[in-house]
This record gives C-alpha cells, sequence and structure tokens, in this order.
C-alpha cells in the first residue's frame, strides 16, 4: 500500500502493473515520489527498466498534475549509442559532468544522477552524508565517509526492524528538527553485497529479488543495488527527531567496540559531512547545535555487520534507555 | 569558500607574514554587535559569524584569549600580561609566538578588529 | 530587506558558556594542561563530494581538479586509494587507475590526501600541514591556519583533563594514536 503523500492528492495515484510502468518509463516517463523528492524518470533502455522495476515497483507513482523537483533521462544520443553499441548518456536537466556508461550499467547512472541532483540543489533541508534509520522515537544518524560501511550497516539495521531513512542522504528539516526519510536503493559495494544478501536471505524467502544485478568494473568495484524493506518505503513520510548520532568505524581485524567521544568530535563530523552547510549558514549551525544537545553520541569500531548492529542496540539501549535516546550530556 | 590554507602557504612555509607585521601596540576588540552565535562543549567552543558565514572552532586556549578580549577592549602586550597573570607565570617564546599567531588568526577570521 | 549592520545583534550562546566554565579553563591553563591554543575554520563538505562518494565513475572529477577556471577545482580534491586514481580512459567509457596526478592549481608538493575510510578515524583531520598533509579532501574541508602539534587538549572523552590525561590526551591527537 503506498503511504499517503505529503505533497500530492491521493486521486493522482497511479498503480502500475510492471508491462504499464515498463511503458511509461519507455516514453515521457513516470513520476515517482521517494520521500520529499518527486522526480520525473524516463528510461530509454529496456535493461534499465527491469532494473528500476525491480527496486522501485511499489513506490508510489502520480499522475499530472504533480509539482516536480528533478527530472532525470538515460538514453542513447544517438543511432550507434542506442542500439549497436548502447552506451547511457544522463540528463538532468542541468549542466553536469556525467561520463557516459555502458547501457549495461545504466542503473550505476540512474542512481547517480539521482543522487546529484539531490547532492547539488537541495537547500531546503540540511543535507548529511550520513546512514539515517530510525525506531520508537530514536532517530540515528551514521554520518560516515564513503567506504566506511555505513551504507551496508544502515541496510542490515533495516532488515532488522529499522526505519530506513537513507543510506546515503541524512536530511532534516531545520524548521521541525525532525529527520527527513529519503528511502532510495542502497548502494552496495564489493564485500557488502554477500553480506547482505546473507543478511536479507535470513528474513526473506525471495532474498534475490531485493537485488540488482551485479554491475562489476567500477572505479569502486562491483556494485549493487538493494531494495529498502516494504516497511520502510511505506513509512516514507514518518519523521523522527535525532537524539542519537554514532560514527562507524569498519575494520575486518578490529575488537567490537564501543568509543565515547566528545560532543565536539561529533559536531565536527556533522558539519564535515553536510555538503549544504555553508549554503545555508545560521539555521545549518543551530540545527547541528541542537542535534548535539539533544543526542548521544559514540563511535563504534567493528568487525562484521553483525557485530555492528549489536553494537549498535546496545548503545540505543544503554545509554538512550530502552529504546527513547536524548538528553545533554555535555 | 575562503582558503586560508593558500594564504598561508603561498609564501615561506616556515613563516607566517601575518604576524610579521602584526602591530602589538594596536587595540583589539570583539564588536559587541557581532551577533556571535556560540555553542560550548566539553574541550571546544564553536562560533557561528553570521557577518562571514564561518564557523570558528577554539580549542580552551583559543577561547580564553577571546575571552580577554570580549571582556574589554586591549593591545597584544596588554592580552600577554593578562595571560601571564592567569597562569602565573611569563609565558615562553614559544607559547608567545602561538598568541601571537592566534591573535593574528582571529584578526583574519574577523572576530577581533581594531579600535 | 534585510538589514546587514545590525545594531542591534548581540552576541549568543546556545550551550554550555558559564562562569564556572571559564575558570575550569583558566585552571587548565595555569596547569599547562592545553599547550597551545587552536582555531581553525570549519567548513561543510561540497556537493561534489557528497555526489562523488555515491558514483566517481559518472563525475569527471579529475577534469574539474585540473581546470583552474572552474571555480569547483578548488574545493576538490579526488578520493584515491593506495596513491593512485581512477580517471576515465580517454575515447572509451572504461576506467583506468593512474598515479597520483596533481590539480594545477595546488601549490608544488601538495600531495592528495590518500583517502582509505577504513582507516579513518576522527582526530586524522588534525594533522599538521607542513608533513605535507593537509587534512583537506573533499569531504572533510577544514583547513589549517597554524601548525597543530603536541597537546591541544581535544581528546576523545574518555578522560577528563588535566592530570593523569595529559599524556593520554597528547597521543590521542597524533597520527595513530602516537604524540606529534
Amino acid at each position: 500500500m503506498p503511504p499517503t503523500s505529503l505533497f500530492h492528492k491521493t486521486d493522482t495515484l497511479i498503480n502500475f502493473t510492471d508491462q504499464q510502468l515498463d511503458a511509461r518509463l519507455a516514453s515521457r516517463g513516470a513520476q515517482l515520489e521517494i520521500g520529499p523528492f518527486t522526480v520525473n524518470v524516463a528510461l530509454k533502455f529496456k535493461n534499465i527498466r527491469d532494473e528500476f522495476i525491480r527496486i522501485y515497483r511499489d513506490y508510489p507513482f502520480y499522475d499530472n498534475p504533480v509539482v516536480l523537483d528533478n527530472t532525470i533521462r538515460i538514453f542513447g544520443r544517438n543511432f550507434y549509442r542506442q542500439y549497436i553499441k548502447p552506451q547511457a548518456f544522463v540528463d538532468v536537466g542541468m549542466n553536469s559532468d556525467f561520463i557516459p556508461l555502458p547501457a549495461s550499467m545504466g542503473m550505476v547512472s540512474l542512481e547517480m544522477g539521482l543522487n546529484w541532483q539531490v547532492a547539488s540543489a537541495c537547500k531546503q533541508y540540511l543535507m548529511f552524508h550520513a546512514g539515517v534509520v530510525a525506531r520508537d522515537g530514536v532517530g540515528l544518524i551514521m554520518p560516515a565517509m564513503s567506504g566506511s560501511g555505513k551504507s551496508t550497516l544502515a541496510a542490515g539495521l533495516s532488515y532488522r526492524g529499522w526505519q530506513l531513512h537513507s543510506d546515503e542522504f541524512g536530511l532534516l528539516d531545520m524548521e521541525s528538527g525532525e529527520l527527513v526519510p529519503y528511502p532510495r536503493a542502497v548502494s552496495l559495494k564489493n564485500q557488502s553485497i554477500a553480506v547482505m544478501k546473507d543478511w536479507v536471505g535470513q528474513v526473506s524467502d525471495n532474498a534475490h529479488d531485493h537485488f540488482t544485478n551485479e554491475y562489476h568494473g567500477t572505479p569502486k568495484g562491483t556494485i549493487c543495488y538493494l531494495r529498502p524493506p516494504k516497511a520502510s518505503i511505506e513509512q516514507m513520510h514518518k519523521r523522527t527527531k535525532p537524539n542519537v548520532v554514532i560514527l562507524p568505524i569498519y575494520d575486518a581485524s578490529a575488537k567490537p567496540a564501543i568509543r565515547p567521544i566528545t560532543k565536539t568530535m561529533a559536531f565536527f563530523r556533522m558539519v564535515m559531512s553536510s555538503a549544504n552547510y555553508g549554503d545555508i549558514g545560521e539555521d545549518a549551525f543551530r540545527a547541528i547545535s541542537d542535534i548535539i544537545n539533544a543526542s548521544d553520541v559514540c563511535e563504534i569500531i567493528y568487525p562484521s555487520l553483525e557485530d555492528a548492529v549489536s553494537l549498535v542496540e546496545e548503545f540505543v539501549a544503554n545509554k538512550a534507555g530502552d529504546g527513547k535516546a536524548g538528553g545533554d550530556h555535555g | 569558500m575562503s582558503f586560508f590554507l593558500w594564504d598561508f602557504i603561498k609564501g615561506d612555509l616556515t613563516i607566517l607574514p601575518s604576524t610579521q607585521s602584526f602591530d602589538r601596540k594596536l587595540v583589539f576588540h570583539v564588536p559587541d554587535n557581532a551577533g556571535l552565535i556560540w555553542s560550548e562543549w566539553e574541550d571546544a567552543s564553536i562560533v557561528y559569524d553570521p557577518r562571514s558565514g564561518h564557523t570558528q572552532v577554539l580549542n580552551e586556549f583559543a577561547r580564553e584569549l577571546l575571552a580577554l578580549y570580549e571582556d574589554g577592549p586591549k593591545s597584544l602586550d596588554q592580552l600577554l600580561a593578562e595571560f601571564s597573570k592567569i597562569i602565573d607565570a611569563e609565558p615562553d617564546a614559544t607559547t608567545t609566538q602561538n598568541i601571537i599567531e592566534t591573535v593574528a588568526g582571529f584578526d583574519n577570521m574577523g572576530l577581533i578588529e581594531p579600535i | 530587506m534585510t538589514e546587514v549592520n545590525n545594531t542591534d545583534k548581540k552576541n549568543e550562546v546556545t550551550s554550555g558558556a558559564t562562569l564556572g566554565k571559564r575558570l575550569h579553563r583558566r585552571s587548565l591553563l595555569k596547569a599547562g594542561a592545553i599547550a597551545a591554543p587552536v582555531a581553525l575554520t570549519l567548513h561543510g563538505g561540497v556537493p561534489l563530494a557528497h555526489a562523488d562518494s555515491a558514483g566517481l565513475c559518472v563525475i569527471n572529477l579529475m577534469n574539474i581538479a585540473n581546470n583552474p577556471a572552474d571555480n569547483r577545482a578548488a574545493m576538490l580534491q579526488v578520493p584515491i586509494k593506495g596513491g593512485q586514481v581512477a580517471a576515465p580512459k580517454n575515447g572509451t567509457h572504461k576506467f583506468e587507475l593512474l598515479p597520483e596526478d596533481l590539480a594545477n592549481d595546488y601549490p608544488p608538493g601538495t600531495q592528495l590526501q590518500p583517502f582509505d575510510a577504513s582507516n579513518l578515524n576522527h582526530w586524522e583531520f588534525i594533522k599538521d600541514p607542513l608533513n605535507q598533509r593537509f587534512g583537506f579532501s573533499c569531504v572533510n574541508s577544514i583547513e589549517f591556519n597554524y601548525r597543530i602539534n603536541g597537546n591541544n587538549g581535544w581528546g576523545n572523552g574518555d578522560q577528563p583533563a588535566p592530570g593523569g590525561s595529559l599524556p593520554n590526551n597528547n597521543a590521542e591527537n597524533g597520527p595513530n594514536g602516537n604524540p606529534n
């Protein structure tokens, strides 16, 4: 059941069959709502449409009139690039420096293009490069660099009952102080792919259906996308105030540990992770100060996903008190 | 986005150009109407300056130096004298140079202004 | 219209400032617990970096980094691993790993910060710039205007200072736990 939109009328909601969605994507595009953003997606390659439908079929699609935040088209620029040596060209309606990829990797182009649009143009929400999940009044932000395991950890938590906001984009409504979910496909890389396939397989009989193909030979190695849990898609408009900040550090040789950090360090990492902090200015400073004041903070070192999830659960339970976090220990 | 780092290292890496010509008699102060917004935690003070849009992070040492300017306008020599009273000793040459560099930094950051 | 020179603005504290805190600060200085003042300008990340972390393969970062006329160039540092950088192979849609390259507008001697997120710890960004590690990456854009070494009082919060934590604080502020 698609979630009730905060932005669109329910009578414009469309329930596509897979064939109908495929036809719409191939033509003028389908208008898809993901959290606070609505994007028109048009895909001229069948393989990309198949992958897209696998991930996004349960998301809400709307018919005209809707107000779009973004539009993205993926197509071959000429006959040769459409049919002979298919190459996915990405058009997001703004100046960009995308390298065309082989159409076989077009899903990567699509996800990168969607990321680009939010990363470069979102100013209405304070944005963090972070994994964000929520559960029972706990809003957990995990700011971390690419490769630190935050996507895997966010996905792992979401398949153990946490609501996935995003594995990549933490969004904060500065007026309400609430985290705004933006549950897109989770980007997994290299070893984390097998880890998550096993992890999802423990709770789902058709785990295979949750994943796209694996795309080899990218500069980051092999990439694969994971569909968020159905509950996270259905809760895409359910917001939570942040009250826990955890800095995750993956180290295959480490003993699992929760390490204390100062609020100052947590503040640093939050600011460093925010791509629009400078653009927003004073409101961003106040918002991050408020988050840090209200949050319990720590760092976790973990050698496996299972350890990471256990550490998170332990910290939330002990520091926050039975699922409810908060309090200024600064 | 400003880059102090590039200004800093365009010259000789071992010399800080901003302190060579720093006038120790010039009186600086923190303007009352700067509108600075502070967040202070265990080991650092973080200030947002709405005039520049910059966020500055000060450790306890630097915070106290700025607090001395907030107490009232003073020259660098007066600052050093007050600092000496706080630590009950004359600061050594390295500490003195560090303080001078920090005050030059405050000036660059716009946190203090000459009167 | 926004008033630029708002003489009614007062300085404001959102949390934590008290007279007691100032007295505590002075006691730390008197005890020699903090050897040097540190003042940094803290910047957020940059959109190119955030988008890049999700897909280097679709953003031509090296061309931007090597084009001084592009005002995004100065804020970029291409994430690399093991001293190599992934760059598109001219005329193809393949990628190759090349040795480190330098943006044309970087000062001589600049080395790109090797980006190995699996070893990142939260005090890595406090580095001595004279050791050619500027602590500047396209995601972590804290910049320096001073040498930063020795005990600056920034630890990880597991022990109060001063006292027995002094040597630990110094260690915490060095790379990989070693004193500066």
